[in-house]
């Protein structure tokens, strides 16, 4: 893994990584994606398609009681009722 | 006033209930213990020891009044800090959930206080559950209780080291990739992993949903027991919860029971004297009358490398949600934009470890490397299911060693790989959901060995039953505290 590829993955994670760190990770995430090559020894060819695990069952979308000034009040930055969020444009 | 809770905790209840004992002497002592221990072992992250007192005392009221208590009454429950209690603050062991406090409980506890269990407070983990040592933590590591200069084992070490200490009756903890199994195995206590779907979710702080579950922990199997039964069965708010009717304990011993001893769970990277303590264990189960062989999965040793690939990925789109907008931690007060806002309380709030998760866990899921990484590893995966699937027709339970290691030293200099590398032996049960426990198996130059089970799926009763005769035979030992037991 290079130095760009690191910066890439950082921006797509959305993390601000400083030089050191970058520099560290480099050399970590190498270590452990070589480590992960070795599935490459396994012969999958008769695993079938990934069984997932169905819902047992979904609940009705019914209407229950909520507590939303209790969910606010864990709102670091409000304005009356509403949630303030930085600008996206 | 008395050094350790003066009974058994599966006893608790029915003493409680019969007015042989007060409940709030008995949470009051272990208060006590918090109070006289804590300081060194840091388990605890917060506690709410007047909720938990007012709540013991209505019970003793209700006993008095010959009211039916519930199957857990009077037990105090230690809470890994992944787990949402109503009212009190989650951290999950990190900063950036600062300030947080669930609106709601989790199905779990809900259950815990529908049955009289009383909440003493919350336990320190690695951050988000991201490790194997509790060193991991925002709030600093916790210390094993049998030598404070060996690590707990995690990530569920708070809840682990509270209960070998004395300072709650049983815990609650998770297990992504063993991290109930793995300090229950270096604090010498017992560790369920449920099957998936067992328990509902609902309620514990995510980081890999298609490997974790809550489970009990405590001193005793009969007391892990108690709690498993407490918090099984299906939930309508989870809805990968089974509704599989919960089995229920059977009565008798093990005679007969077939246990298959798993060749690639004593393979090299595994310390001698840790094999030769299991194998020991093994063999006093067949002098309870089970009978033991040996089998292989061949799969095994990839394991690791197909757990840390789906867990890393799925953390990574699981802890997108902390942006510093509607909850936890936020940094950047200013007219930022959003993504370097976004970016910014991210890496303040995240440390190390987790970092790194979310890193490679968007690298695996990333165009040209998706296929390579995440879809070949859910095929191993599918290929270790069956692997296991089919030893278990051989087999009535599957057996191991927990850790292949005895508990490192604190501060030891690992790098990140040599780190994840002991968890070898643990990963597989979440990676094909199976129920695990981990029990005590003795000591090797005064540390706990924990010894590993594994059942099919919806079979913790024999898990347990084996955990309970075992536990009979083994006999409990108590950390060296500086007191008389």
């Amino acid at each position: 893994m290079d130095a760009p590829q690191v910066e890439r993955l950082a921006e797509l994670s959305r993390l601000s990584l400083s030089p050191q760190e970058a520099q560290r990770l480099r050399g970590e995430l190498s270590a452990i994606l070589e480590y992960f090559a070795a599935l490459d020894k396994v012969d999958v060819s008769k695993a079938g398609p990934t069984e997932e695990a169905a819902p047992g069952s979904l609940r009705e979308d019914t209407v229950r009681p909520s507590t939303p000034d209790e969910i606010l009040s864990g709102v670091p930055q409000r304005k009356g009722r509403y949630v303030r969020a930085p600008r996206v444009f | 006033m008395k050094s350790r809770p003066p009974v058994g905790a599966h006893l608790v209840p029915s003493m409680v209930s019969r007015g042989e004992m007060s409940a709030e002497e008995y949470i009051a002592s272990m208060f006590e213990r918090i109070g006289r221990l804590d300081s060194s072992i840091h388990a605890y992250l917060q506690l709410d020891r007047d909720g938990a007192l007012s709540k013991a005392r209505a019970l003793d009221h209700r006993a008095r009044r010959g009211e039916r208590l519930g199957k857990l009454a009077g037990m105090g429950v230690a809470v890994k800090d992944i787990i949402c209690v109503r009212s009190l603050q989650a951290t999950c062991g990190s900063k950036i959930l600062e300030g947080f406090v669930p609106p709601y409980s989790a199905t779990a506890i809900q259950r815990i206080e529908r049955e009289d269990g009383i909440v003493l407070g919350k336990t320190n983990l690695d951050e988000f559950g991201m490790g194997n040592t509790t060193q991991n933590s925002a709030f600093g590591p916790t210390l094993n209780p049998w030598d404070l200069a060996r690590v707990p084992g995690g990530s569920s070490g708070g809840s682990a080291a509270a209960v070998a200490a004395g300072m709650a009756s049983v815990a609650l903890g998770s297990d992504t990739g063993g991290s109930i199994r793995c300090p229950a195995s270096f604090c010498s206590v017992v560790g369920l992993k449920p099957t998936y779907g067992r328990v509902s979710r609902y309620g514990l702080i995510p980081y890999a949903n298609s490997l974790e579950q809550i489970g009990p922990m405590g001193r005793e199997a009969e007391g892990v027991s108690l709690l498993f039964e407490a918090i099984a069965g299906h939930d309508p708010q989870d809805a990968t919860s089974s509704p599989e009717p919960v089995r229920p304990l059977s009565a008798g011993g093990i005679e007969g029971l077939r246990v298959g001893r798993i060749k690639e769970f004593f393979g090299e990277g595994a310390q001698p004297k840790v094999k030769e303590k299991v194998m020991d264990g093994c063999e006093r189960l067949e002098t309870l009358g089970a009978k033991a062989g040996e089998t292989s999965i061949a799969s095994l040793p990839y394991s690791l490398a197909v757990y840390y690939i789906i867990a890393m990925a799925e953390a990574s789109s699981n802890l997108s949600r902390y942006d510093g907008v509607r909850y936890g931690l936020s940094v950047e007060k200013g007219a930022a934009d959003w993504n370097t806002a976004f970016a910014k309380t991210r890496s303040e709030g995240f440390g190390e470890e987790v970092k790194r998760r979310i890193l490679l866990g968007t690298f695996v899921l990333s165009a040209g490397y998706y296929e390579a990484y995440y879809v070949r590893a859910q095929k191993v995966r599918e290929l270790l299911t069956r692997e296991f699937a089919l030893a278990l027709k051989k087999f009535d339970v599957l057996l191991g060693p927990t850790m292949p290691v005895l508990p490192p030293k604190v501060g030891e200099k690992v790098t990140p790989l040599e780190d994840y590398l002991i968890d070898i032996n643990t990963v597989a049960a979440n990676l094909t959901g199976l129920p695990a426990i981990s029990i005590p198996c003795g000591f090797v130059d005064g540390l706990p060995v924990g010894m590993q089970l594994i059942a099919p799926r919806f079979r913790e009763d024999l898990l347990l039953k084996v955990a309970i005769a075992f536990g009979k035979e083994q006999g409990l030992e108590s950390p060296p505290l500086g007191e008389a037991a």
